[in-house]
């Protein structure tokens, strides 16, 4: 596993970054991640946790059944344990990651994209997912079993001078580069200024 | 000498098996702050809690004593139960438990998950240790799979504190036959 390091300013987006206007269109999209932003929380003073993160102030969740709209084949719910589990679109926003490169050997196919390969690690439970790129094998995320069967995986999108951190499920990662690109559009939508 | 709070493949095993109570003890152990909620609901016995508030370090248990976390574990499972119905879920008295502790599970598959990102990532001051803020993220994603709204996310430091009745009615989901909470400020929960 190789990591290369890259200089990439830290962005504070809260207090800097204009207000989105919520009637901003760019080619017929809304601005959903406006629509759909989460409330801030009260957090009460704690010394116990860490004083620092490198998430910016901005969250969003798109519901499941918007992704479906958006992207077809989507699969707005999927069976896990005794119920359906929706299928929102979380998203946080934070600093981007060093990039994490593999060796192409280390990479097996998964027979839900092509482009994506598994990387064990030590646990059973919990391995990366590689993206092929440009001929080599970089990070895209990291995925552990539900141990109900199937798996979800954290996927880490560099975005400008930002990163976007989402969630995927197995029943939707053959959709991914369809669910990077929604981001992607909708980050320009909503947040021309970056 | 900062504790390693990198996750262990005994912890990973306990969540395989879906024991929770192994799991948040062996992160007691290593001082995760998630681990005292954590611990305080899925303990199968009082006992061992107020033992292991007793043997803590004050500060790690933030000089609360035992009645505050045992309130705290209570009136999460009652914000769980609350957030469940009303989240359409129709459920038994048992079929109740057994949801939550679903949501249980997925909350600590989440914790570990966001464990390892931190470590990997290097995040905030202390690997492993997660921010307040990261932990109110991974917990709303959980509690909306199952239909839990976001604010239902607490009992402990965000949201409301059930009221009375509603602790009445779905206390017993947590343990029935938990020490009472005299003594306990309610104004320490604020």
């Amino acid at each position: 596993m190789k990591r290369i390091r890259v200089f990439l300013p830290v962005l504070i987006l809260s207090g800097c970054a204009p207000t989105p206007d919520q009637s901003i269109e760019t080619e017929g999209t809304a601005c959903l991640l406006e629509q759909h932003k989460l409330p801030g929380h009260e957090l009460s003073a704690d010394n116990n946790f860490d004083a620092e993160d490198n998430l910016a102030n901005l969250s969003a969740e798109v519901p499941a059944e918007v992704m479906a709209a958006e992207i077809p084949g989507y699969r707005s719910h999927v069976a896990i344990g005794s119920g359906k589990q929706p299928q929102f679109l979380y998203l946080t926003l934070s600093t981007p990651y060093e990039a994490i490169q593999f060796d192409d050997a280390e990479g097996q196919p998964i027979p839900e994209h092509d482009n994506l390969f598994r990387i064990p690690g030590e646990s059973q439970y919990h391995w990366d997912l590689a993206e092929k790129e440009r001929g080599n094998l970089v990070l895209w995320g990291a995925c552990s079993d539900n141990f109900q069967g199937s798996f979800d995986c954290m996927a880490h999108l560099p975005y400008k001078q930002i990163a976007i951190n989402f969630e995927v499920h197995q029943a939707n990662l053959h959709l991914y580069k369809e669910i990077e690109d929604f981001i992607q559009s909708q980050m320009a939508v909503c947040h021309p200024e970056l | 000498m900062p504790t390693n709070l990198a996750i262990s493949s005994e912890e990973e095993g306990y969540l395989a098996n879906a024991n929770l109570e192994a799991f948040w003890f062996s992160r007691l152990g290593k001082q995760d702050p998630v681990a005292r909620i954590g611990y305080a609901l899925w303990v199968s016995d009082v006992e061992k809690l107020k033992a292991a508030i007793q043997a803590g370090d004050p500060a790690f248990w933030n000089h609360k004593a035992f009645a505050y976390w045992e309130l705290m574990a209570r009136s999460t499972v009652v914000n769980l139960a609350v957030g469940l119905e009303r989240a359409g879920h129709r459920l038994t008295f048992m079929e109740m438990r057994e949801k939550i502790r679903e949501v249980g599970i997925e909350v600590a598959r989440r914790h570990v998950q966001y464990v390892r990102h931190d470590i990997r990532y290097e995040i905030g001051n202390t690997p492993g240790k997660l921010s307040l803020e990261q932990m109110a993220h991974y917990h709303h994603i959980a509690f909306k799979k199952f239909g839990i709204r976001p604010d239902y996310y607490g009992g402990t430091w965000l949201g409301s504190v059930p009221d009375q009745a509603e602790m009445k009615a779905y206390g017993d989901l947590y343990c029935h036959d938990c020490d009472s909470a005299e003594g306990y400020q309610p104004e320490q929960a604020r």
